[in-house]
Parts: C-alpha cells; sequence; structure tokens
C-alpha cells in the first residue's frame, strides 16, 4: 500500500519537479538551502497526498504546503530570535558561468531584495507560471492583493535591477 | 555590462524571467526522490525505534534513567571535547563505565564542568548517600562526589545473612549492627535509637504500620560532631512489602561511634517474589547489556574518530603554526614596506617640485627665446618703418611745395570771397526790399479774440483758417457761450513739409486780453505765413517743430519775433496799466530753487512779505506753498494762501501776479487760486 502510494506520488511529482525546483530556489535563495525546502515539502506532501482531490493541481498543493513550511519557519524564527543567530546564509551559485545562469543570479538576487509575499507572488506567476486566481489560494488572500503585489514587486525590481542601483551595490566594477 | 546599455527594462526584466522559466534544474527529480525514499524509510525506523524505547521505559525506570544519564554524560564529555579545540581530552572506551577513567587535562574550568557532570549524575545514582564533611550537607566538594559515582558492584554481591545485633570483634574494630525487616517492631526501633545514642549517633524514624508490618520507613542517622549523615526510606512505592536494611557502625573501646560499618549495608534490599524479581532483573540486565554493548561500539567509533581526527588536529596545529609564522613574516615585510613606501613617497614629492621648477624653468627659457624673436621682428619693423619714413619724407618734399602753392591760390580765392560777400550782402538788401515790396502786395487778414468772442466766433475763426490751409486750434475753459481760452495753437503745413507752429498759453487768468491773428495770404489766397500778436502779454512760447525756414518770408517772421523765453520761469517786463505796473511769474515742476529764491527777493522788494516752501524730487518741484501779504498804505491787508503739488496732476503751472506802483510798492496781488494747469 505504502509502495504504491509512493510510486503514485513520484509519477505525479516528477512531471512538475523543474517548476517545483524553480520556484524553491528563487523563494528561499540567501535564506536557507532550496533542498531542504523541497525535501521538507515533498515529504509532507506525502504525508497528505491522500488529502488532495484533484491530482491536477499537485503543483499548487505542494506550493501552498511549501507556502506554509516557510510561513512555519518565519513564525518560529521570530519566536526564537533571542535564542537562534538570525545571520542569514548567503547561499552563492558558484556554477554560475553562461550569460542566462548570470542572469538568474542575478534575479535570484533581486528577488531576495523584495518583501517575501511580493517576491513569493512573483515567482509563482513569472517563474512558476501560475494564474492569478491560483496564488490568491496559495497565498490565501485576494486576487487583487496578488495584482498589488506583482505590480509593486516588478516596479521594485526594475528599480533593484536597474544599472545605478546595481552599481551602487558595488556588483559592478567597470 | 548590459545593464549600461538598456533602456527598456521591462524588456530586460521579462528577458531574465524567461531564462529562470527554462533554465535547467540543479536539483534532479531522481535525487529528490532518493531523499523522498530515504526520508520515509528512517521515518518509519524512527517510529519503531521510539516505541521499543517507551516500552523499556515503562519495565525499568531505574536502568535506562542509569543509561541515559551515562549516555548524556558520555555526549556532553564529547560535545564539550569537540568544542574545546585544543584541549587534550582521552577517553578510554575500552573498559566498563564504571572503570572509566576520565582524565581532564585542563584549567579549573574543565574540572568545575566535570563537577556539574558528576553532580548530573549524582541525583540518579543517589542509592548510596555519601558522606557529606560540610556543616550544610551540601554536595560541593567534587572529591565527595567523585566517590559518589564509584558503585562497588561487588558489595552489593557481598548478601549477608539479616541479624538483629551482631557485634564482630576479630582484629577489625567492633562493629554495631542492626537489620530492619518489615517485621521489627517499634520497640525495637526505640532500642536501636537507644544504643545508638549511646554510641553519639542521633538515630531518628519514622514509620508507618498496617497490622502491626511496616509499610513505610525513613532512618535518619546522624553522628554528633555531624561528621556522618545516612537516611534510608523504604516507601509503599516498592514491589514487595519484604524488605531488609543493616544498620551497622564501628565503635571505639568506650562504645562511641567512629565510622560506618559498610561491609554488609550493601545488603538493603527488598525482598518480593524471588522469581518474578529475578526474571525482571534478568530482562533489565539484558536490556542494559544491550544499551552497554551499543555504547561500547559508540565509544569505539568515536575514538576511533577521535583518532582520526588526531593526525589532523595536529596537521592543522602545525599549519596554524606555519600561518602565524607567515603572518609574522608578512607584518615584518609589511613594516618594511611602509617604510620603503614613506620614503618612495618622500622621493617622489622631491621629484614633483624638481620637476615644477624644471617646467617653470622651461617656461622662461621660451618666453626668453620668444622675446628675443620679438625683438627681432620689431628690429625689422623699425627698419621698415624708417626706410618707408625716408621715402614718405622724400616724397612729402614735392606736396610741401605743392601746399606752399595752394596756399597762395587759396588767398587768392579769399579775396575772391570777401569780394562775394559784399555783393551778397548788397544783393540781400535787394532782396529785402523785394520781400517788402511782396509783403505790400500780399493780402493781411486780422482776426481779433477777446473775452467777448463767442464760441461761435471762434468756431468760424477756425473754419475760415482751414480755408487758408491754416490748422487752428484751441481750449476753452466750461461750456459758456462766453470764450474763456486757455491754449491757442496755430500750425501752417507748407508744400516742402516744414511747419511752422505758434501756440499761445497761460493768458486765461487776465481780466482783460485781445489776440489779434493775422494771416499772411498769396495770390491763391492760401496762407504763406500767420501771426499772432497778443497785445496785454507776449506770447508764451514760439515753438517751430521743424525750425528750418527755406523761405524768406518765413525767416523774415520769426526775426520780427520777440525773443523765446524760458519755459521753466515766464517773466514778462512789467506792462504800465494806468500808473501801475504789473509783475507776473509762472512757476512750473521745472522751476528751480535759485528761481523761486529770486522771485522771493523780488517780490520783498516790491513790500510783499513772501514765504514758499517747495520740495523737489528727482530735480522736479513736487510741492509748492506759497504765503503772501500786503499790508496797504490806508492800513489794509492783504494775503493769500496758495498751494501745488504734483500728486495729483503730474506737472502744474502756477501764476504769480502783483501790480507796483511807481515807487516799486506793490498794490495789490491776482487772484492767487486763478491757477492754469494743462
Amino acid at each position: 500500500m505504502s509502495k504504491n502510494k509512493q510510486q503514485e506520488f513520484l509519477q505525479i511529482y516528477e512531471p512538475v519537479h523543474d517548476r517545483f525546483e524553480r520556484f524553491c530556489r528563487a523563494r528561499v535563495y540567501g535564506d536557507m538551502d532550496y533542498k531542504d525546502l523541497m525535501n521538507e515539502t515533498l515529504l509532507l506532501a506525502f504525508q497528505k497526498f491522500e488529502e488532495l482531490r484533484d491530482k491536477q493541481s499537485f503543483l499548487s498543493f505542494l506550493f501552498s504546503v511549501a507556502v506554509r513550511i516557510l510561513a512555519n519557519n518565519k513564525r518560529k524564527r521570530k519566536e526564537n530570535s533571542d535564542l537562534f543567530d538570525t545571520k542569514s546564509q548567503n547561499y552563492l551559485d558558484v556554477n554560475s558561468n553562461t550569460d542566462a545562469e548570470a542572469e538568474v543570479f542575478m534575479l535570484h538576487k533581486a528577488l531576495a531584495l523584495l518583501n517575501e509575499d511580493q517576491r513569493e507572488s512573483v515567482i509563482l506567476f513569472e517563474i512558476s507560471g501560475m494564474s492569478i486566481k491560483e496564488i490568491a489560494e496559495i497565498q490565501e488572500t485576494t486576487e487583487s492583493n496578488v495584482k498589488q503585489r506583482l505590480r509593486r514587486g516588478r516596479e521594485r525590481l526594475r528599480q533593484v535591477l536597474s544599472f545605478e542601483s546595481v552599481y551602487k551595490r558595488g556588483e559592478i566594477h567597470q | 555590462m548590459k545593464y549600461q546599455d538598456k533602456y527598456n527594462e521591462d524588456e530586460i526584466l521579462d528577458q531574465m524571467f524567461q531564462s529562470a522559466r527554462t533554465e535547467k534544474p540543479k536539483y534532479q527529480f531522481s535525487e529528490a526522490s532518493a531523499v523522498l525514499t530515504r526520508g520515509l524509510a528512517l521515518g518509519a525506523t524512527s517510529a519503531a525505534h521510539a516505541k521499543m524505547i517507551t516500552s523499556t521505559l515503562f519495565k525499568s525506570k531505574f536502568i535506562i534513567m542509569s543509561v541515559s544519564a551515562t549516555t548524556i554524560f558520555a555526549s556532553t564529555v564529547l560535545i564539550y571535547s569537540s568544542l574545546q579545540g585544543s584541549n587534550e581530552v582521552k577517553i578510554k572506551a575500552e573498559k566498563p563505565l564504571e572503570e572509566n577513567t576520565i582524565s581532564v587535562i585542563n584549567s579549573s574550568e574543565e574540572e568545575q564542568k566535570q563537577a556539574t557532570d558528576q553532580r548530573y549524575l549524582a541525583q540518579f545514582v543517589s542509592y548510596d548517600v555519601p558522606e557529606i564533611s560540610n556543616e550544610n550537607g551540601t554536595a560541593t566538594n567534587s572529591e565527595t562526589f567523585s566517590k559518589a559515582i564509584v558503585i562497588d558492584q561487588n558489595s552489593r554481591n557481598h548478601a549477608s545473612k539479616p541479624v538483629d545485633k551482631e557485634v564482630i570483634a576479630d582484629n577489625e574494630p567492633e562493629s554495631i549492627r542492626f537489620t530492619i525487616t518489615e517485621q521489627t517492631t517499634l520497640e525495637e526501633l526505640k532500642n536501636m535509637k537507644e544504643v545508638a545514642k549511646d554510641a553519639g549517633i542521633r538515630l531518628s524514624y519514622k514509620a508507618k504500620m498496617r497490622r502491626n508490618v511496616i509499610k513505610s520507613l525513613q532512618v535518619t542517622m546522624r553522628s554528633e560532631d555531624k561528621s556522618m549523615f545516612k537516611r534510608i526510606s523504604v516507601g509503599n512505592t516498592l514491589r514487595s512489602p519484604q524488605f531488609s536494611i543493616d544498620l551497622a557502625w564501628f565503635v571505639d573501646e568506650n562504645g562511641q561511634f567512629t565510622g560506618l560499618d559498610d561491609r554488609n549495608t550493601a545488603n538493603n534490599h527488598f525482598e518480593g517474589d524471588p522469581e518474578k524479581d529475578m526474571a525482571q532483573l534478568e530482562d533489565d540486565m539484558a536490556l542494559l547489556d544491550l544499551e552497554m554493548d551499543r555504547m561500547d561500539a559508540e565509544m569505539v567509533r568515536q575514538n576511533e574518530i577521535m583518532m582520526l581526527m588526531e593526525p589532523k588536529m595536529q596537521k592543522m596545529d602545525s599549519l596554524m603554526r606555519i600561518h602565524s609564522q607567515l603572518l609574522d613574516a608578512l607584518n615584518e615585510k609589511l613594516e618594511v614596506f611602509l617604510v620603503v613606501s614613506e620614503e618612495q613617497n618622500q622621493l617622489l614629492l622631491k621629484r614633483d617640485k624638481l620637476d615644477e621648477k624644471r617646467l617653470s624653468q622651461i617656461d622662461a627659457d621660451k618666453n626668453t627665446e620668444k622675446l628675443d624673436k620679438e625683438i627681432e621682428q620689431y628690429d625689422d619693423k623699425i627698419g621698415g618703418l624708417e626706410q618707408r619714413l625716408t621715402r614718405y619724407q622724400n616724397e612729402m618734399n614735392p606736396i610741401e611745395e605743392e601746399l606752399n602753392a595752394i596756399g597762395e591760390q587759396m588767398d587768392g580765392v579769399a579775396r575772391e570771397m570777401d569780394d562775394l560777400d559784399e555783393l551778397m550782402t548788397e544783393s540781400d538788401i535787394t532782396m529785402t526790399e523785394i520781400d517788402k515790396e511782396i509783403s505790400a502786395d500780399s493780402i493781411q487778414i486780422m482776426r481779433s479774440i477777446n473775452k467777448n468772442t463767442t464760441v461761435a466766433e471762434l468756431n468760424m475763426i477756425k473754419e475760415e483758417a482751414a480755408s487758408y490751409g491754416v490748422n487752428f486750434d484751441y481750449k476753452n475753459k466750461g461750456t459758456g457761450q462766453t470764450v474763456r481760452l486757455k491754449k491757442l495753437k496755430m500750425t501752417l503745413k507748407n508744400s516742402k513739409k516744414s511747419q511752422l507752429e505758434q501756440t499761445i498759453e497761460g493768458f486765461g487768468y487776465l481780466n482783460k486780453y485781445e489776440i489779434n491773428i493775422i494771416w499772411k495770404l498769396d495770390e491763391n489766397e492760401q496762407a504763406y505765413g500767420f501771426d499772432i500778436n497778443y497785445p496785454e502779454m507776449k506770447p508764451l512760447e514760439v515753438k517751430p517743430l521743424k525750425s528750418v525756414p527755406l523761405e524768406n518770408k518765413l525767416v523774415n517772421i520769426q526775426e520780427n519775433r520777440e525773443p523765446l523765453v524760458s519755459q521753466k520761469v515766464v517773466k514778462t517786463t512789467p506792462v504800465e496799466e494806468g500808473n501801475l505796473k504789473r509783475v507776473y511769474h509762472v512757476l512750473t515742476s521745472e522751476t528751480t530753487e535759485n528761481e523761486l529764491r529770486e522771485i522771493q527777493e523780488e517780490a520783498l522788494k516790491s513790500g510783499i512779505d513772501f514765504y514758499y516752501v517747495s520740495k523737489y524730487k528727482k530735480d522736479k518741484l513736487v510741492h509748492l506753498q506759497i504765503q503772501m501779504k500786503i499790508v496797504k498804505d490806508n492800513g489794509t491787508k492783504m494775503d493769500s494762501n496758495s498751494f501745488v503739488g504734483t500728486k495729483r496732476r503730474g506737472s502744474f503751472s502756477k501764476p504769480i501776479i502783483w501790480r507796483v506802483n511807481e515807487s516799486g510798492q506793490a498794490v495789490d496781488f491776482g487772484d492767487p487760486n486763478a491757477m492754469c494747469s494743462f
């Protein structure tokens, strides 16, 4: 029974793995290791796999679980902020050699400067290709809120990625 | 970088998102699925492990507690040793745990740590209560606890038979021993207390009896000098209702307490169902053995790790030493480098100064060369000029000669001119005569205007003037039928676009006046000139706009006219009026302070008290107040006070009039309120 369930789970998961991986990588850039988030999400999703009614919305289900895990982590971090060192870890991608990878690296870095809601909305919309309605369900908010977050997030990204700001942050030396 | 050239940020952003969307995943599906599978398997194992631990926990509290304590202690020490990198911690795990010797070579901090760990252990191993040496009975001395944690297993195995009271007196000191079982009565306990009291021990007990059987008992023994303290408790929580406790101590020759006899006190045990207990004990022991084996394996592994780590640590130490040596060397070199760089800086500064000096020198040299060149050029130019001068002088000589000849010619011409002048004068005389003849031939039409002239008559004069080609213009005061002229202006435009204009103003205040207008007409009855005669008063202003009279007739008319009077102060000569003479002045905004003073002096001479207050702004009279007073011969007084300002009007024209008799004394003065302004 358990093996069957596992097989079914992996079978559904395989097609959406890439998109899920991209979401996790962009979402927790500079905050934690995206693999941890993926593993934790997958484990939790597997446990609650039977609760999933529509297998077509498996990706949304994964996103929801990941978003909740992140929210819980954030809450715990806030509660234990005096016990733990809150210094953020920077997971630099040393393999970013090609132009495209460098571009994605820059984008992830810029996304990390947005607030969490905006970042999540922008990633889900622009990178994961979710609709606004789906994002609203994942984030448990209204569609207009999502639209606002997308607009502001994009605006902020434009500011962050402009030459002046990149130059000011010392990422361009020439 | 591409951001430098970007102008459409949105496009770039979209491009970046596109790259992010199409990027290959770095965490492959196979890895993720493997991790998931492993995680699920681990989850199942950990659940089973947790179940087993729980069941064991219920089976034997004590053993689990001991094992847990040992594990925690061992792990604490390990963690501590891993945290203290340079401290040397050796754990020999090959021997059983009871015989482990933990030698910590460290400062007092280490000892404190060890004491803390031992204290932690002691709370679980409170079976053997240690001797407390200090008065408060609190366990702070580490030696005391080191005794406490040593559990002598042999002593447990020496189970002696229970005896009521046994005095052992072989070669050893005398020992007094009591055995308390559940059947011991209160009286026996009392006896024990008394015996103990005799020996210098304060023995107290709390016992709960039920059906003459002790259900719970707490015995406390304390020596008089408080060097010994022992407490034994037996409670209802015991599974077995049977127990046996040995109380034993050594006494000296006087029967006084010298120390506890611990040889058989470990026999204190609580008996239940022996078979069940044994089975339970065997189970527990088996579990303990398992745990011990696991711990042994763990310790061995840790030792291996430590063994592996040791050379690395040593290597690291050596690397650190090398690193520090390199750092020292680097610092020394840095210092040397700094000194050298400072010297280099100073040298560079000196070189800069020298460069500057050299440059200034070069500039000076260049300037000198330039000046030399310029001087040479000027010398050349001067030479050229001298040559040219010589040439001009040579050229000038014949010209001078020519000039002298021309001068002589000019003298001759001048003489001829004088002759011509004389001829011209003669011709002028002739022309004047001809003019007179012409004027005699010309038609002159005269019209008179006085105070009785009506406006209609004046308009008729205007029309007539227009028929002669003269523009007649006037300004009248009031709207009555009788003319009260303020200004009279006549203009004549001739065929050569020159203009003759004559204006009369400032006579409106007069009681009597008469103006004669004369038009001079040619044969075509068109005016070629005009004249205005004002018998009472000279014309105030005659201003030819373009005073270039081309016709001799006009010139003659102008020459016959009275000289023009200044516009600032209009002053006329006294006009006889019977035997009285009239003096008048017209003050305007252009009147100066000196002119006012002159008028004042003249008035004072005439016997008029004349006072004035004036205020100038930008050389213009803007405020004027005049007071005039006369005391006549018959004693009558006459005074006037007039004020004029330019705030509203901008400019003004104020006449002052008085009449003097033959002796030059003022008789009266005009109406000061009759003020004319245009």
